[in-house]
């Protein structure tokens, strides 16, 4: 039973680098959670901070109930005292030692018996499906392999909490949608409290149950994937999550009714003379007329670019002199110039300021 | 067919390598030769008949000086390379200003002429009890180049990754074991380019056995700088102790200069050798 909790978390690095800004967090037990944020945004300290590290400035991180850090109290307890597997973006894997005694290695440092340290090493290489490759060195191995020999070595003590910083970075697009898979399976399988790291959303989306989303050292939104995608806080996770990035357009409010789009806006956001509207391109379709399923807003536009994102057919439209990039039908030919209609099915009303969400329309 | 700068690149080795042999050529012949010829004709002129009777001499003579100057060089080496790891492993793992500032000052401490430290470093060794002595002269060469295994581990040290120290201690290893099984082995190149290049530093060493010692017999180059006589120098026989002399070092680096250069080529490569 681990959760792991985390108060008023800071870390500064001298002399004015902030790269944790007063983080609050609750990893609850058995939980895979993931911090998801660009680069420079703080989260591989958050993880390191987790481990022991680094220390933090300010703030406590307790792990089950432990306190392991505490810069009120003076508490800091080293990394080699917290019971905590990780994975490194590298790896890091003994390169002087065979997988055998890289897996071996922290279970050599408990004073854990010669017989039963063969026969942990053997079930967790079993389960990593590594138990080929124990007499090799790290560098006869392929990034896949290494990876695991890696998670083997974490797992192997049995630890309190897993950490995992970027560990499908490193790894080629074929192999990682594998690596994903996997991770998540023995994890729900494990039943480890899990912390990973990374700024790549599919690596979030397809791992996580919670998603905590990090930008510039502050916690912006902490929820599952659904609730991410679909109630985004503020215009930073709506344009950080969902791939093609969601349209952020600002329009113009005048008598409760957005310009150009003709919506009305509930409440408060009626009041604005402007805001930010955004609406996913997978949200809303560019027709010849207007389609009989439901929407809130219907406008006319003119068709600019088209481009196809995998399978899928995506225009750029323009409507009153604003780019939208919007669905296309498969099947149908859009003409450069030509008029359409759009259809949006959810659109999310921004505050113009504050940029946080004040109310999502759907049909 | 090569390519022009290949062969540019062969021709400038080529003279590189000549001009650096001729000394050694002319240890050679001048050893070869009797002392009446050694006298009698140009240094490079190679000898009349091949006289091998003066390096026999010379050799029997040095055998001393050798063994001395091996039971110096030797533990000097390898003690210097063991204090200099542990230096700049704590250096690193410390990190921060105060060891920026230690690091500096080993810096320096290399630069410093012997001249500099002659008469405290006499004095110190004196009090000590062992001037005039072989572990008087490993003294002060402990002295003068532990630093500069310091700096050159350091350099090592830092082409180690550091994840993978980081992974010893969230895998619960204290500092000691981090260093005995993770750092000390991935050392390896580096301890050994930093042992090479200290043996044939103090090999080649003269001022300091020169302060530290009386008499010819404690250390080689002073065994070779005896040759040069206050009344006239037998040039065959100091040719002949000279090329002596700077055998083990040669041999040394022909045994050793892969690992050597594998040591550099560590820096070159994060640590993968």
């Amino acid at each position: 039973m681990v959760s792991i909790t985390v108060e008023g978390l800071t870390k500064i690095f001298p002399p004015r680098v902030v790269a944790l800004d007063n983080v609050t967090l609750e990893i609850r037990d058995n939980e895979f959670l993931v911090v998801l944020g660009p680069s420079g945004s703080g989260k591989t300290t958050f993880l390191r901070i987790i481990a022991g590290l680094e220390k933090p400035t300010r703030g406590r991180v307790v792990i089950g109930d432990r306190v392991v850090a505490d810069s009120e109290n003076n508490v800091f307890i080293p990394p080699q005292k917290r019971n905590i597997g990780m994975v490194f973006q590298n790896w890091a894997l003994y390169p002087n030692m065979k997988v055998f005694d890289n897996i071996a290695f922290p279970l050599e440092i408990k004073k854990v018996p010669r017989d039963e340290i063969r026969r942990r090493v053997k079930a967790v290489a079993e389960v990593l499906g590594i138990d080929e490759l124990l007499d090799r060195y790290p560098r006869q191995l392929s990034g896949g392999q290494q990876q695991r020999v890696a998670l083997a070595r974490a797992l192997v003590k049995e630890p309190d909490v897993l950490l995992l910083d970027e560990p499908f970075s490193n790894l080629d697009a074929r192999i990682r949608l594998t690596a994903r898979e996997f991770v998540k399976k023995l994890q729900k399988r494990l039943g480890i409290t899990t912390i990973l790291v990374t700024h790549d959303q599919a690596d979030a989306f397809a791992v996580g149950d919670r998603i905590a989303v990090l930008n510039q050292g502050k916690i912006e939104q902490v929820g599952t994937p659904e609730e991410l995608y679909d109630k985004p806080a503020n215009t930073f996770i709506a344009d950080f999550i969902g791939e093609p990035p969601i349209n952020l357009v600002e329009f113009r409010v005048e008598n409760g009714y957005i310009e150009d789009l003709g919506v009305e806006l509930p409440g408060e956001a009626a009041g604005l003379d402007k805001v930010i509207v955004g609406v996913r391109p997978d949200e809303a379709v560019a027709a010849w007329e207007h389609l009989a399923a439901s929407s809130v807003a219907s406008v006319k536009a003119v068709v600019d670019t088209v481009v196809y994102i995998g399978s899928r057919l995506y225009l750029t439209v323009d409507v009153a002199g604003k780019k939208l990039r919007v669905q296309g039908l498969t099947g149908h030919t859009y003409k450069e110039g030509a008029e359409v209609i759009v259809s949006v099915k959810k659109m999310h009303i921004f505050h113009p300021k504050t940029r946080s969400r004040i109310v999502t329309l759907e049909a | 067919m090569p390519r022009l700068s290949t062969v540019t690149a062969s021709i400038i080795i080529a003279l590189f390598g000549l001009v650096w042999f001729m000394p050694v050529y002319a240890l050679i012949v001048g050893s070869l030769k009797s002392l009446k010829e050694v006298m009698g004709t140009p240094v490079l002129s190679p000898p009349e008949s091949i006289d091998t009777s003066t390096l026999a001499k010379v050799f029997w003579e040095l055998r001393g000086p050798l063994l001395n100057t091996s039971i110096i060089v030797i533990p000097t080496a390898f003690v210097s390379a063991l204090i200099g790891s542990l230096a700049a492993y704590a250096i690193y793992r410390r990190g921060g200003k105060i060891s920026d500032a230690i690091m500096l000052l080993i810096a320096i401490s290399t630069y410093i002429p012997y001249h500099v430290i002659l008469v405290p470093l006499v004095q110190f060794t004196k009090t000590l009890g062992l001037y005039d002595t072989l572990p008087g002269v490993m003294f002060g060469f402990l002295i003068y180049y532990t630093p500069m295994a310091a700096l050159l581990m350091y350099i090592f040290i830092t082409a180690i990754p550091r994840d993978v120290i980081e992974a010893a201690l969230v895998d619960g290893a204290g500092e000691w074991r981090i260093l005995r099984r993770v750092v000390l082995p991935l050392l390896g190149p580096g301890i050994t380019s930093t042992i090479i290049f200290i043996l044939i530093m103090t090999w080649n060493n003269f001022f300091i056995p020169l302060i530290l010692t009386r008499g010819y017999e404690k250390h080689i180059t002073l065994k070779i700088f005896s040759y040069v006589g206050q009344s006239g120098t037998l040039y065959n026989q100091m040719f002949a102790a000279a090329l002596i002399g700077s055998i083990p070092p040669l041999i040394v680096f022909i045994f050793l200069g892969r690992y050597f250069i594998k040591g550099l080529l560590v820096l070159g490569t994060g640590a993968k050798g």
